[in-house]
């Protein structure tokens, strides 16, 4: 069942266009930046961005930094909400169900999938930054990346830590991909778990920056969402990447415990 | 929908027509589907035996979606049982539904493939190994492709090429959807209202074609508002009105022979006159009832009164009669 | 869409909500539990608290800070991020190794400034403008800077300048980021401090300064300084030393910031007493500080240009000047914190008098001020 899902993943053109789109912003960025040579004001525009004028190789982690408040998360909702309310609405859960694929299967293959489609956009756009930071940024003469502290990165140290980060931010991905998954299977409308999904995020962003639900902001699902940043600093402070890894990991656990609760008896209607 | 949860008391005995329990293919005991307020299904005793055909029949909203999808573990019963292929749905659904082939409430694919790729897919999100111990082969990949081309014969789309989904006509899905029920050769058919969409012609080939499986052995349970559809097709017929079932019978029972008598006579008045208006009425068409007249009295006593009888025959019902009859 | 209630759907509803109710119990209870139970109970009086505290600045330690303030300063020009730095919250990370050499940085989600404590000079790095700045020396009187309000700088400062009317009490053992620590709590016996009082924690085996709280006049915490994580290990002498980026732009001088070029700068010999309250202080010439115990108010004489813009933005976000005899003055600053900017009708003399005191105070000084404006320092 996880092959067959992962062939529909790959197979339909919808997968493809929405990555598509994704890398397609950083580089539309990258183009300014080298086209003009205006760095963002510090402090200003995206995170990382003011840094990477002259300094290309740090693009891939700029380019994640502008796709991730935004655009991939929908990207990531829109696949994770589809996963079950789609088949629903195109009629084939039923037919799913009856070949029979056991409803816990199921569901675990729509979560690979999800989790595959959400690493092949985290890579692919690291990827696409890379080479537009390469290409468009150049590497500023000398091979010199410098942290946040000001330190010099060896090409090594940048690799491992662009690494960590593509899959800090694959995990956070999967934190919004559950919460839709599991409103997937509460309604048979994959456009209404997709935006019941952002609403989650949206509510989780507004209330982080609130101070008066400071008790309960270091368990909203984005409180450690920019954590990986700390991945540019010298020495790396591992306490929020840590912290935001296990607070994704209590909402997956959670999130797929009620998808799983709910699915599993109950009746499809559509 | 556990054996806790059912009343043993209201357990009917077997209704009469099809074999001993033993080959039964889906039996149902006091099974009640309520949707919120709504009773969608109510207390339904269903039996059928291998080698049906199986009309269930009813009009819109009656409940007989509901019911096949409690057949095949998709909505789960508020209380009753079910056993189909002779285990217990839905605990042991994952060892029935390999033998069962379905169709409910129209087909589904996936718009953007085309037919062969999503028979694909669908084959091979199934388990490999059917649920016969005797085919262990029928869902495995390397049959996969020859099984596909088959089905698609099956139903007159093997010429569609790879035209996707999105393109096809409503019969041309509904043909794509018995496909797919058909894939691994089912002992029991499910089938809901499948000629929906389809022309006169389309109809026609698929009961040829439900009726060539149904001689080597495949139960079908076809559910319909359509009388004629079951009328021509099935053997037995299950009449569903408002969640309950208000009948279910042997075909040629549902419409045998209602006791009356019908004559044709040349002068209709002269012989309500003879017989007397309590014992004969007329129809419509110029008919002479006879109720419980003796039909060689009746005769005889028209032709002492000068009647001459054209032609005498026992009455018989139209299943829409007992239909309508069963649901006024 | 419906689900059905049967046993086994209940079964795995009731898993799935007795993880969740776990998971809450351990998250919301735990820190409350583990932070007084089974705490040893102090031995330590108060004084002798206080003693360890102010010995601790040679204790080596890594950990991360956060302090929040929420002293509501207009934001003006030249004063940095004065008003974030104590109108907000600030999240650090810190490697003391001495107090000649330490290194804080001030992280935010997109860039980090860093500073490092050296033995002669402060030097900070930007990352947001790529700038490292060089500052030699000493500044006699400068504006606040993250590390200023690390626990256990602040505590230090606080201890350090409680006097004999202000009184010191006991608070009962807890933990504090799951270290054993004494508590003292400072209540100035001034009225003139706006200082309530203030809470100050001391982890117990080191005498480091774990957690600060100061309650203003009117009941609220006004700002709050906790170290977490900490490690008493001695930083990475690597960590410590400030980077050298090829590509950043850099800067040298003696006076970090407008208040300590105006102090460098200030021509006037500030008198010995103001309103009643000695001066002390290092530099009693350039940057007074009057006034004993938790009443104490720094006076700085500004440039008159330099204080005609500041009265401007202030102005501009709603404070307004107002006429008293001899010049105006400005007040900014609640409840605990207090600020006065006063300008002489001469045109050449301008201050800005600040603390931690009640504004009425500031006004009396103002007065002084004005009434008997300070003579031009003589060449020494
Ligand atoms: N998901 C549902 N929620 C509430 N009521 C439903 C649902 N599905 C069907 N019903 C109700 O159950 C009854 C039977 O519906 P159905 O089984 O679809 O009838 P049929 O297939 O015979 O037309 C109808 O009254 C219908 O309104
Ligand atoms: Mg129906």
């Amino acid at each position: 069942m996880i092959g067959v899902e992962l062939r529909k993943l790959l197979g339909r053109p919808r997968t493809w266009v929405s990555i598509g789109l994704l890398c397609l912003l950083p580089v539309v960025v990258a183009v300014f930046l080298a086209v003009t040579g205006i760095a963002p004001r510090p402090g200003q525009g995206p995170t990382l961005l003011s840094a990477v004028l002259g300094n290309g190789a740090l693009f891939p982690a700029a380019a994640l930094g502008i796709v991730l408040p935004f655009f991939l998360p929908i990207a990531v909702a829109v696949q994770a909400g589809e996963s079950v309310a789609g088949e629903a609405q195109s009629g084939t859960l039923r037919y799913l169900l009856v070949r029979p694929v056991g409803r816990t299967r199921l569901l675990v293959a729509k979560l690979v999938s999800v989790l595959a489609y959400t690493l092949l956009a985290v890579l692919s756009v690291a990827a696409t930054g890379y080479l537009a930071g390469i290409s468009l940024l150049g590497n500023s003469g000398q091979v010199t990346t410098t942290t946040l502290s000001g330190t010099t990165l060896t090409p090594a140290d940048l690799a491992w830590r662009t690494g960590v980060m593509v899959l800090y931010i694959g995990w956070s991905m999967v934190g919004v991909a559950s919460v839709a998954l599991f409103l997937s299977t509460l309604t048979d409308s994959p456009l209404a778990a997709a935006l019941g999904g952002l609403a989650v995020l949206v509510s989780s962003t507004v209330l982080v920056t609130l101070d008066a639900a400071g008790a309960v902001r270091d368990y909203l699902p984005t409180r450690y969402w920019l954590a990986w940043v700390d991945l540019f600093r010298d020495p790396v402070p591992w306490g929020d990447v840590t912290a935001g890894v296990l607070v994704q990991t209590g909402y997956v656990v959670v999130l797929l415990g009620a998808a799983w609760a709910n699915f599993s008896t109950r009746d499809v209607t559509s | 929908m556990t054996a806790r949860e059912h009343d043993p008391a209201r357990r009917p005995a077997p209704t009469t027509g099809g074999g001993a329990d033993g080959d039964a293919v889906v039996v149902t005991r006091g099974l009640t589907k309520r949707y919120g307020r709504v009773t969608a299904v109510d207390d339904l005793d269903l039996r059928v035996a291998a080698g049906d055909r199986y009309g269930f029949l009813g009009p819109n909203g009656s409940g007989k979606t509901t019911t096949v999808r409690m057949l095949l573990g998709l909505v789960h019963a508020t209380s009753g049982e079910i056993e189909v292929l002779g285990r217990r749905v839905p605990r042991h659904a994952k060892d029935v539904l390999p033998e069962v082939g379905a169709l409910v409430e129209g087909p589904g694919a996936y718009p953007h493939l085309s037919a062969r790729a999503n028979l694909r897919l669908l084959d091979a999100a199934g388990p490999a190994r059917g649920g016969d111990p005797l085919a262990p082969d029928t869902g495995s990949r390397r049959t996969r492709r020859s099984r596909i081309e088959a089905a698609l014969e099956q139903v007159g789309l093997t010429d569609v090429g790879r035209r996707p989904v999105r393109a096809y006509s409503l019969g041309m899905r509904q043909r794509l959807g018995l496909a797919a029920a058909l894939l691994r050769g089912p002992r029991l058919l499910v089938l809901d209202e499948p000629t929906n969409g389809l022309d006169p012609r389309g109809i026609a080939e698929i009961r040829d074609l439900l009726l060539d499986l149904n001689r080597r052995g495949t139960a079908v349970f076809l559910s319909s508002h359509l009388l004629a559809e079951v009328e021509l097709f099935c053997t037995r017929v299950g009449v569903l009105h408002r969640g309950r079932l208000v009948a279910q019978d042997d075909l040629d029972a549902l419409r045998g022979p209602t006791g009356r008598t019908l004559v044709r006579v040349d002068d209709v008045d002269a012989a309500t006159r003879v017989l007397g208006l309590p014992a004969a009425r007329t129809t419509d068409d110029g008919l002479l009832v006879l109720d419980d007249l003796p039909v060689p009295e009746a005769t005889a006593a028209l032709v002492r009164g000068g009647v001459a009888v054209l032609e005498a025959a026992p009455e018989r019902r139209t299943l829409e009669q007992s239909v309508l009859g069963l649901t006024s | 869409m419906s689900t059905v209630e049967t046993p086994a759907a209940r079964r795995r509803w009731a898993l799935v909500g007795a993880g969740v109710a776990l998971l809450v119990a351990v998250l919301a209870g735990g820190p409350r539990v583990l932070a007084v139970a089974a705490v040893p109970p102090t031995t330590a009086t108060p004084g002798e608290v206080v003693a360890r505290a102010l010995a601790s600045a040679d204790v080596p330690y890594v950990a991360r800070g956060e302090s929040r303030g929420d002293l509501a300063l207009p934001d003006l020009r030249g004063f940095g991020d004065l008003a974030a730095l104590l109108g907000g919250t600030t999240s650090t990370r810190v490697w003391w190794d001495g107090p000649r050499h330490w290194r804080v940085d001030a992280v935010d989600p997109a860039g980090e400034r860093d500073t490092y404590g050296l033995a002669t000079s402060v030097t900070t790095w930007d990352s947001g403008s790529r700038r490292l700045d060089v500052v030699v020396g000493d500044p006699s009187a400068r504006l606040p800077r993250p590390d200023d309000l690390l626990a256990p700088q602040a505590a230090r400062r606080l201890l350090a300048a409680v006097g004999p009317q202000d009184r010191l009490e006991a608070l009962d053992a807890r933990r504090v980021d799951g270290r054993t620590t004494d508590g003292v709590r400072v209540v100035p016996g001034d009225v003139r401090s706006t200082v309530e009082r203030a809470d100050v924690r001391v982890d117990r085996a080191t005498g480091l300064p774990l957690h600060v709280e100061v309650v203003g006049r009117s009941g609220r915490t006004s700002l709050v300084s906790t170290l977490h994580d900490v490690a008493f290990e001695r930083p990475d002498a690597s960590v410590v030393t400030p980077p050298a980026p090829p590509d950043a732009r850099r800067g040298v001088d003696r006076a970090p910031d407008l208040v300590a070029r105006a102090a460098t700068a200030s021509p006037w010999l500030m008198p010995d007493a103001l309103a009643g309250l000695t001066a002390s202080g290092v530099d009693v010439a350039r940057a007074p500080t009057y006034g004993s115990g938790l009443v104490r108010v720094l006076a700085l004489p500004l440039p008159p240009r330099v204080a005609g813009e500041v009265v401007g933005d202030a102005s501009s976000v709603g404070t307004a000047e107002e006429r008293v005899p001899g010049g105006a003055v400005t007040r900014v600053g609640s409840g605990l914190l207090n600020a006065a900017l006063v300008r002489d009708d001469d045109g050449q003399h301008a201050y800005v008098l600040v603390g931690l005191v009640d504004p009425a105070l500031l006004d009396a000084m103002a007065a002084d001020l004005l009434g008997d404006p300070p003579p031009p320092r003589t060449m020494r």
